[in-house]
């Protein structure tokens, strides 16, 4: 490799977007191996002259509807109050004792909203219960893997690959 | 967008199958950004409360965003390429292994990460890029993983006047493509001597096969969810796809592997009828797969 002055990624965002803040021979020689940098530097342009385009609008958009969108359903899982009798807490109904019996809920903040996860010997099925039948097609993704399942109908049950925590399940 | 279009041309035409475009790869990339995490910070907040330089003009805050974005791009490609082809996970495990055990760096240029020799950490003159790996000599690929690195590094510095660095997932599928059948196995006890042998991926992806075959026949064909026809035609597009993932992994989505084998089938019925189990059927063969690979770096 020839003994080349050092040109850092910030050094070409330096030469597209504010050329006035680069060393005099970072600036030169920028200026003479344009065709040495040409993928890096067209980069740069077209971030430019794409920011206010049509279509990075509707992707902004896309993103912004996505962050706030009241069709995206955070669901956690359900843990069951303990029975409490004269202060003494009785059998933990918890999510470790559904896990024990092969089962997992996820609600949402409003329950309305029911995600079952039921493991039997040979199958790990995922059922999804809401009272909204409006709607029968849902992006189903599993955290923390973000591993995404697509149901097309709520009336049967999707088998899915075991998982060996799910900590959140978010509904789209 | 820029960057996906100019960067991640060859990665994303590996994830095609999952019916994905730039536009919805983009979304997902960019949106956790903007969502607050567990400790109730958004992330973007984050990384600019943690950046180390000055943010004063137009070109240090487009650098600060596009690094951001960089970033967030690379690790969604690696997560759904790791995802979609088992044998790339197997590969990158490998050399993540080196870069955790400090035998080489990771850095990234313009969104793309790139392994860096050991002791350096930042890229500064014009690196090769990632198509660059595709015209190199295969000779140079058929190695134990950090063997072949190191060659690569001399081969930059010696033949080339490109940066010595090496892209990441060009590298992966280079490995990949010109070893085939045989993949270099990783030992995990060894971290001074690099021991590796030869795994057989032939008879990983046959023992995968076969135990998705026999679910398929046991909780499928038993079970009344599908006929003897269909199962048939099930087994077939299994091993298609069993063969499309040792070669260059699954290019096109699953009704054009259906199709050929049922002529009359619309794409409104394979996705009513067969969408879901062919869906769960592939993912169970990947981590079938995935399972015997990570049985072998033990």
């Amino acid at each position: 490799m020839q003994n080349h002055i050092k040109i850092r990624e910030e050094d070409i965002y330096r030469f597209v977007f504010s050329p006035e803040t680069l060393s005099k021979d970072k600036f030169d020689y920028l200026t003479a191996n344009r065709e040495r940098f040409k993928v890096e530097i067209a980069l740069c342009l077209e971030i430019t002259n794409t920011s206010n385009t049509e279509e990075i609008r509707s992707l902004t958009e896309a993103v912004l509807q996505k962050i706030n969108s009241p069709n995206v359903i955070k669901l956690l899982p359900q843990i069951s109050k303990p029975i409490e009798e004269n202060g003494l807490k009785l059998a933990a109904a918890s999510v470790l004792k559904e896990k024990k019996s092969n089962s997992m809920s996820f609600t949402d903040s409003e329950s309305k909203y029911l995600v079952r996860i039921v493991k039997t010997d040979s199958q790990n099925l995922l059922y999804l219960f809401t009272e909204d039948k409006t709607k029968q097609k849902y992006i189903i993704k599993l955290f923390p893997s973000e591993v995404e399942y697509q149901i097309t109908d709520i009336s049967q049950p999707i088998e899915i690959i075991e998982e060996k925590v799910i900590d959140g399940i978010v509904l789209e | 967008m820029a960057l996906l279009n100019k960067k991640y041309q060859t990665d994303f035409s590996n994830l095609l199958y999952l019916g994905l475009t730039f536009q919805d790869f983009a979304i997902d990339a960019v949106t956790p950004l903007f969502i607050q995490d567990k400790s109730g910070e958004l992330p973007i907040r984050k990384a600019l409360l943690s950046w180390d330089k000055e943010i004063n003009d137009e070109a240090s805050a487009y650098y600060f965003l596009s690094k951001i974005i960089g970033n967030r791009i690379e690790q969604e490609i690696a997560r759904k390429l790791k995802e979609a082809d088992p044998f790339f996970g197997k590969i990158l495990r490998s050399v993540n292994h080196l870069v955790e055990t400090n035998r080489i760096n990771k850095v990234s240029w313009f969104g793309v990460a790139y392994l860096i020799e050991k002791g350096q950490n930042e890229i500064t003159q014009k690196p090769i890029e990632p198509e660059f790996i595709e015209s190199l000599p295969a000779k140079l690929f058929i190695d134990a993983n950090e063997k072949i690195i190191s060659s690569l590094f001399s081969y930059i510095k010696t033949e080339t006047e490109f940066f010595p660095v090496i892209p990441l997932n060009a590298l992966i599928r280079k490995i990949k493509q010109v070893n085939g059948s045989f993949l270099q196995q990783r030992s995990s006890e060894s971290t001074e001597e690099h021991f590796e042998e030869e795994l057989n991926v032939e008879s990983v992806v046959s023992d995968s096969l076969n135990a998705v075959k026999d679910r398929l026949a046991k909780l499928y064909l038993g079970k009344g969810k599908l006929n003897d026809n269909e199962t048939e035609v099930f087994k077939k597009v299994l091993v298609e796809l069993s063969n499309d993932l040792k070669d260059g992994g699954i290019s096109r989505g699953l009704y054009e592997y259906v199709k050929p084998h049922m002529i009359d089938l619309s794409k409104e019925d394979f996705y009513k009828r067969y969408q879901q189990t062919l869906d769960y059927l592939l993912r169970l063969l990947k981590k079938e797969i995935a399972v015997r690979l990570e049985d072998t770096d033990r």
